[in-house]
């Protein structure tokens, strides 16, 4: 029996898109930082088994990229304050991987909403 | 998970404050902008992108936005200036949602003064979290992710009316 390899969080050939306001262009940059930021931190937290930190940062990356058009963002935030809560330290290094990946490749789109 | 029934992102009103303006309000059928009414708003959100997405929603109308980054701020804020309105996010360092609230209704009654319509803004519509809004002395509920129609439509339901406009 062939393994099958597990298939990228988003392909090179289908980077993951966001439909986002084109009021909010101007805040985008500084958006994206933050959100980067965030990961870092998570990511140096889950080390040292901070999970209350690691929840709480998501919850506030869940509100934030909801309000600002990353449903994905949303979601994968909403999954790691789960796994915060649970102190489930392998479920959130495959968050962190996830959103890291999908900060790289996010494709905005800036559209009259 | 419970869900409150009104996770539709609308706001939900707590009926806590029986007595607030915005309570004698009929809710409007289509948002307006506003043209001449100023309202003073505080906003409180410790997260810095909020604070400037919030104030960008402002931009082209005549309220008045001033912010706070946590929960203290927006005590101290309350005691030295006058809002018709504040919007407070619930988890904050420092002091959160629910402590400033309870802060700012205790203040009030030992005062004496006309409680300040507060919204929380919250990324949860968890019944409980809703129910602990309701205690704290919240006048409404606000689900994130917060939408521009949805917030502008909030604050004149829930602002207190300006002297100079009830008389208009």
């Amino acid at each position: 029996m062939r393994d099958t390899p597990s298939a990228p969080p988003y392909p090179e050939s289908r980077p993951p898109v966001a439909h986002v306001d084109a009021s909010f262009e101007p805040l985008i940059p500084k958006f994206m930082t933050n959100r980067k930021k965030e990961i870092a931190t998570m990511a140096e937290a889950v080390i040292h088994n901070d999970f209350d930190t690691i929840r709480k940062v998501a919850h506030g990356m869940k509100g934030v990229s909801g309000s600002y058009g990353f449903p994905a963002m949303t979601a994968a935030a909403a999954l790691l304050e789960q796994a915060a809560k649970s102190a489930d330290g392998d479920s959130i290094n495959r968050q962190l991987t996830a959103l890291a990946s999908y900060l790289d490749q996010v494709q905005i789109v800036y559209e009259e909403l | 998970m419970r869900k409150t029934p009104f996770s539709d992102n609308q706001p939900q009103r707590i009926d806590a404050l029986k007595t607030s303006v915005a309570a004698q309000k009929p809710a409007p059928n289509h948002f307006e902008a506003p043209t001449h009414t100023s309202i003073a708003i505080l906003l409180v959100d410790d997260m810095e992108d909020n604070r400037l997405l919030i104030t960008l929603f402002m931009k082209g109308t005549t309220y008045r936005l001033d912010t706070a980054e946590n929960g203290a701020v927006a005590v101290d804020k309350l005691q030295c200036g006058t809002y018709d309105l504040v919007l407070m996010d619930i988890q904050m360092p420092v002091m959160d949602g629910y402590q400033a609230t309870l802060a700012i209704r205790a203040w009030e009654r030992e005062q004496g003064r006309v409680p300040t319509p507060i919204i929380a803004l919250t990324a949860s519509a968890l019944t409980e979290d809703v129910e602990k809004c309701q205690a704290a002395g919240f006048t409404a509920h606000l689900t994130k992710p917060i939408k521009k129609t949805t917030l502008l439509e909030a604050i004149p339901r829930y602002a207190v009316t300006p002297p100079l406009e009830k008389a208009i």
